[in-house]
């Protein structure tokens, strides 16, 4: 057997520019691999959902929200672009009659980590299952992990109607902010 | 400092050093890459190493297709296009897994030709060579199940001819067909089992094959040049590291540098989405399964099974047979002209097999225009933009849509509401059955339209419609763009009834104003008209 025993002076220094080259090899074969792949994998953090045009649901007569002691729930349809699909989710949304003025329409999104919050009719609040934050009938924050109450959502009265326009918002911020 | 065995020349660094002692990353590396090759580095050693190169990128890229591709009927194309269309790096990934494919061909088959005409599989090398067999199986295995997934034309129709030839085989071929499709027809079940095939069974396969493979081949040695003794080795060696090692590298850069500048500047394309009602197209293979398929022509009716079953079997036998046949341990080429012979005619067979398949096609004026059309149809859907499926509500009659409310607060589905809740709920429930569609007032072209939308663009492309009118309406030179039509939708109702004896000419049915199809087909053409 005979192997390649290196000089060690030349030997170094051949050694090191055959390093390089390899080095240099292999970065731009992992380039072509690494880029197309990231790309991919990373494309759904570069589109922006094109949910932006507001949808206006309709909750039905506002009159039906007007003597309610509690929320009502009702369930909104959201049409929404999910990959490659064009498809309709279904969210609920629960309905405070106001003291005075129309009904407020809030998200049953919890602000916490987004578990659906239930109504509890005998305490008279809105809890939510998962790390028990509590809301008042009213939506606001009683007590609990959330940073913030119930999310209001956009809604109005037109011909004796009530509307709503569903949004999701972030989790966790101590303000409502909408979620991208 | 630490008390390690002094025995590099080179300084190692600390970091280097802490692996070693742990792992034994110097003995491992060493086993590697101090492997000695009797008569020194050669090119011609180069195809294992480019192989198993390729194979890893298969791999890689094959991940990245997975993040968004879904096996089922109604989902496999749509998931396909979108990673063509619309996802950034997906064409080009595509490009690379579907060139890398026929690449692994094109060295497999320099491989075993490198490894035959050296005389590689004699000595001690049984083992090896069937091994290698093994892995040129699964491999075929991998392109036939990679080719039916993105459920396009040719793909449905090529993996219908590839599954339907186990019909020959006597008593069981069958059940085979049956069990691979997961049925009697090509469906949803189909796409799932070849997706489990391609992604799970044979990689795994493949790896541990690979790995028994190279394991054998070390332990046999490399074989050497045909002057070499296969089971004691007398030349002088060289370690694989570094020249060896080097043109591996520089071949797999070759390769790399021509899957990716095919993928970059042809990008593979993706036809329209299956249709089995499509009674014109001409299924082809893949240009590596052409032999087989013009070797099919050769045997009508009953002589099938000797063509299709008994001769390919006996060529299966002798090729995997071959180092318990062919015992000699003369190497050298000129000196086996038996072995060699059948070999070359084999070979050249297959080459002049799949030739023939081509020319066939091309002097033939009525396939050659086929051909032509199905290039034409996949020009238009590529050219097309992506068109996201409808799933969902969306996707639902209008009573269900409407049911679906008031179903989930009933069953506490949803948050369960309390008691002034249920009678809002059902207070609702009564208002919408009067107002129509409550829920989709926002959307007042929702579910019940955009179904018959749906219904009329599968009519649409049932009837081929889109050979004239492009897959999205836009017209070819042969039919006019629908988008642009001036007619209403009782005019088109009128003219699906009766076309004009142009439109009868060029193809068009006609379709009774009274079928439930023809109101699908002006649905679907006004929403054309709206779409623009």
């Amino acid at each position: 057997m005979v192997s390649n025993a290196p000089q060690v002076d030349s030997g170094m220094a051949r050694r090191s520019f055959f390093g390089a080259v390899l080095a240099f090899g292999s970065a731009c074969i992992g380039a072509v691999f690494a880029i197309p792949l990231f790309r991919v994998a990373l494309f759904p953090l570069r589109i922006v959902e094109q949910n932006s045009q507001p949808v206006w649901s309709d909750l039905g007569p506002v009159a039906n929200f007007a003597n309610s002691k509690g929320p009502a729930t009702h369930l909104v349809d959201i049409e929404r672009r999910d990959g490659w699909a064009l498809t309709t989710v279904q969210q609920p949304v629960y309905i405070v009659a106001g003291a005075s003025g129309p009904p407020r329409v809030v998200s049953s999104i919890c602000p916490h980590l987004g578990c659906t919050v239930q109504w509890r009719g005998d305490a008279a609040s809105v809890v939510c299952p998962c790390h028990n934050g509590t809301y008042a009938a009213d939506g606001s924050r009683v007590s609990g992990p959330p940073k913030r109450g119930m999310d209001e959502l956009p809604s109005k009265v037109q011909d004796g109607r009530l509307y709503v326009q569903f949004q999701y918002y972030r989790q966790l911020s101590p303000d409502k902010e909408i979620a991208d | 400092m630490s008390n390690a065995p002094s025995k590099p020349s080179v300084p190692r660094s600390a970091f280097r050093q802490w692996c070693d002692e742990r792992a034994g990353v110097d003995h491992g590396l060493k086993v590697l890459l101090d492997e000695p090759i009797p008569g020194g580095a050669r090119w011609a050693y180069v195809f294992g190493s480019g192989l198993l190169f390729l194979f890893v990128s298969q791999v890689l890229t094959g991940m990245a297709l997975a993040l968004y591709y879904v096996p089922a009927e109604n989902d496999a194309h749509v998931t396909v296009a979108y990673i063509v269309k619309v996802v950034s790096g997906g064409s080009f990934l595509r490009s690379m897994h579907s060139y890398g494919a026929s690449a692994i061909i094109v060295v497999l088959l320099l491989h075993i030709i490198q490894t035959f005409f050296y005389g590689a599989y004699k000595g001690r090398r049984e083992l090896v060579w069937i091994a290698g067999c093994a892995l040129f199986a699964l491999m075929l295995g991998m392109s036939f199940t990679g080719y039916l997934l993105p459920w396009d034309q040719k793909a449905y129709f090529a993996t219908a001819v590839g599954t339907n030839v186990m019909d020959e085989v006597p008593i069981i071929g069958n059940t085979l067909k049956r069990f691979l499709r997961g049925g009697n027809q090509m469906g949803t079940i189909t796409i799932s089992r070849f997706f489990v095939l391609h992604v799970f069974v044979l990689p795994t396969l493949i790896a541990a094959m690979v790995l028994i493979h190279v394991y054998l081949f070390r332990k046999a040695g490399p074989a050497g040049p045909v002057s070499e003794d296969p089971i004691h080795p007398k030349q002088s060696t060289e370690f694989f590291y570094p020249r060896q090692f080097s043109m591996d590298f520089v071949f797999a850069a070759v390769l790399m540098a021509a899957v990716a500048g095919l993928s970059y500047f042809f990008p593979v394309q993706l036809g329209p989405q299956a249709n089995p009602a499509d009674a014109a197209f001409l299924p082809r293979p893949e240009w590596y399964f052409l032999p087989v398929f013009q070797w099919l022509k050769l045997w009508p009716g009953q002589s099938a099974l000797i063509g299709v079953v008994v001769l390919p079997a006996i060529v299966t036998t002798l090729f995997v047979g071959l180092p318990f046949i062919d015992r000699s341990l003369e190497r050298h080429p000129l000196r086996r002209p038996l072995a060699v012979g059948t070999f070359c005619l084999v070979l050249g067979g297959l080459i002049s097999f799949g030739i023939l398949s081509r020319m066939e096609d091309r002097r033939d004026a009525a396939v050659a225009t086929q051909m032509a059309r199905q290039e034409r149809a996949m020009h238009i859907f590529m050219d097309a933009p992506f068109s996201p499926l409808t799933t969902g509500e969306a996707a639902r009659p209008a009573e269900t849509a409407q049911a679906a409310p008031a179903q989930a607060a009933g069953t506490g589905g949803t948050p369960p509401a309390g008691p002034t809740a249920g009678t809002t709920v059902a207070a609702q429930r009564g208002d919408s059955k009067a107002g129509g569609t409550a829920s989709n007032a926002g959307s007042p072209a929702g579910g019940p339209v955009l179904e018959l939308v749906a219904q009329g663009k599968a009519r649409f492309d049932a009837n081929k419609c889109f050979d004239c009118h492009g897959h999205n309406g836009e017209g070819t030179e042969d039919g006019p763009d629908l988008t642009k039509t001036k007619l209403t939708g009782p005019q088109i109702a009128d003219f699906l009834q009766k076309p004009s004896s142009d439109a009868r000419l060029a193809g068009m049915p006609d379709i009774p104003k009274s079928s439930p199809e023809n109101q699908a087909l002006v649905a679907y053409v006004l929403s054309l008209k709206k779409a623009q």
